[in-house]
């Protein structure tokens, strides 16, 4: 029993089909295409026809050519008794997830499929073509009416930078260092050389020397310490648990989620003038509260590895270990599987797997409880699975039976 | 705010400010060289961006407010890739986030008069203009001593 008792969808769903794409820097292909192959790939693992589907959930960040609609038509589904949508990038994929789980838990859905795709590889951003033109930051224009008017004229403008700051500011409080930034990029770099699916595998592991050599993006940010962009789709199904047990895929239980709402990191000017430390760790009492497990139990994590500075953090807010300790628990190989105290992100996550909005590391916690990883965790159970913490942000467990 | 880059190409000026309802005093005061900023007069908090009313007690009566001008680097990055052309030759740009001296209040911005090695957490600084067009004075922030 949860200490939230009024809590009550406790392992009623389960992701039961996953499936994904290739991921490259650049795949010549539209976002629905991916996509139609990522959840298409998901319901055959699930065992399910695409007629069995009767819910979505989705991100607000889109498909870049036609709307959801008219993809899901193009492959065969539709009839949706559950039609639901999260808001935001990184900070959304949990909660499609927890949202799948709740559609399904409700009654209004059987089977709910969740995807991301993303045309964002070098080959696919830059050039003259309708969707081209640079990363999305560079396209800015002469008169800017947004909250951006108060950052991007000062040349501070890619998120890069904006992280770099936070960064900045969390070496200043807590004597966290560049090295502990290392730590997850090294770990991310190893994971991903056991996956042969991974972009960056083939490049072979890297070391704290590499790591320091690598080129400033933002100080303190290096290259190492920046996602990689990528073309691909992922998908999951999220289904009933009473159905999941008589599927094809050992069943991934939906054990407890939570959600909040971050101050913005956009302009920065709010970021610090709240008690961040109160908020940064809500989600975290939230999840907790929610579920009967402890962060103990947890053999993995998934934490959102768009920067390595926002590993350390979501160590902190999800109660892994206590504010300002996320640089000293990253030591001794602590987040490199399969048997570091904590392996975090045992694809590669977004710094050397794919940068699929952190919907690629939802594939991989599945795997973990499969027991299928190119990385695996023996006995792994329990794992949690966290998106980025500087938007409207969400977390799940799941766990095996 | 975004225009198909493929076709037009990256902006080649700087990108500035389009003031509107809720700015366009902050960006006024601006073009006179003036750092004036909203404070609740309820709370007595002072708030940037400018926003039509106060997050702690939704009052409406946020009063324009003179500022000293003064505040302390609270956090920065020397940016190295300049992201647009509008950048290029002032790379590695040392640009970054102010706690001005009146209270709880930051403001991103970018740093003058300073070489990226020598910018630190705690610098004392105060706002200085640049007029980048007719209609739009930019706050940046230069190093003083103390």
């Amino acid at each position: 029993m949860p200490k939230n008792k009024r809590f009550i969808v406790n392992d009623r769903a389960a992701i039961t089909g996953i499936g994904q794409t290739a991921f490259s820097s650049g795949l010549n292909r539209s976002t629905m295409d991916m996509a139609a192959e990522a959840i298409l790939k998901a319901i055959a693992d699930a065992g399910l026809k695409p007629k069995d589907i009767d819910g979505v959930s989705k991100y607000s960040f889109g498909l870049q050519e036609e709307t959801e609609n008219h993809l899901f038509q193009e492959i065969g589904l539709g009839n949706f008794g559950f039609y639901a949508e999260q808001a935001h990038g990184g900070g959304a994929y949990a909660a499609v997830i927890s949202t799948a789980a709740l559609g399904v838990a409700s009654g209004m859905a059987d089977h709910v499929i969740c995807f991301r795709s993303r045309a964002r590889g070098r080959k696919s951003v830059f050039g003259p073509g309708r969707d081209q033109g640079g990363r999305p930051w560079e396209k800015v224009s002469q008169r800017i009416t947004g909250r951006g008017q108060y950052h991007v004229p000062f040349g501070l403008m890619s998120p890069v930078q904006e992280m770099a700051c936070i960064a900045r500011r969390y070496m200043h409080d807590y004597g966290v260092t560049e090295d502990h930034f290392a730590n997850v990029a090294i770990a991310m770099r190893k994971h991903a050389v056991a996956n042969p699916l991974s972009v960056m595998g083939s490049r072979g592991p890297i070391s704290l020397e590499d790591y320091r050599q690598s080129r400033w993006i933002a100080e303190p940010l290096r290259l190492y310490d920046c996602c990689i962009e990528t073309d691909g789709a992922t998908a999951v199904v999220v289904s009933r648990a009473d159905l999941a047990g008589r599927m094809r895929r050992k069943p991934a239980l939906i054990h407890a989620f939570a959600q909040d709402t971050k101050p913005a990191h956009y302009t920065l000017s709010d970021w610090w003038r709240w008690d961040r430390d109160a908020m940064a760790l809500e989600l975290g009492r939230r999840l907790w509260a929610n579920s009967e497990l402890k962060a103990k139990d947890i053999k993995a994590a998934f934490l959102y590895d768009h920067f390595t500075p926002m590993v350390l953090l979501a160590l902190e807010d999800l109660g892994f270990c206590k504010r300002g300790e996320g640089g000293a628990f990253s030591e001794k190989g602590a987040l490199e599987g399969p048997h570091g105290r904590l392996p975090v992100n045992t694809n590669g996550g977004q710094l050397s797997e794919a940068f699929i909005h952190g919907f690629n590391n939802i594939n991989e916690a599945v795997r973990q409880i499969r027991g299928t990883s190119t990385t695996q965790v023996p006995n792994c159970n329990a794992v949690l699975v966290a998106a980025a913490a500087s938007d409207p942000t969400g977390a799940f467990i799941l766990r095996s039976e | 705010m975004t225009q198909p880059g493929g076709k037009y190409g990256p902006l080649a000026a700087l990108p500035l400010p389009e003031p509107g309802w809720d700015n366009y005093k902050f960006w006024d005061y601006c073009k006179q060289h003036k750092l004036y900023l909203q404070r609740c007069a309820k709370c007595r908090n002072y708030w940037y961006y400018p926003r039509p009313l106060c997050p702690v007690d939704q009052s409406r009566e946020m009063v324009w407010t003179k500022m000293s001008g003064k505040g302390k680097v609270w956090t920065f990055t020397i940016a190295h890739h300049p992201v647009l052309p509008a950048f290029a030759k002032d790379v590695p740009l040392p640009v970054g986030v102010i706690k001005l001296d009146e209270g709880k209040v930051y403001m991103a911005g970018r740093l003058m008069n300073v070489k990226p090695q020598d910018v630190r957490i705690g610098m004392p600084v105060k706002v200085t203009w640049f007029d980048a067009s007719e209609d739009i004075s930019l706050p940046y922030w230069t190093p003083i001593r103390r």
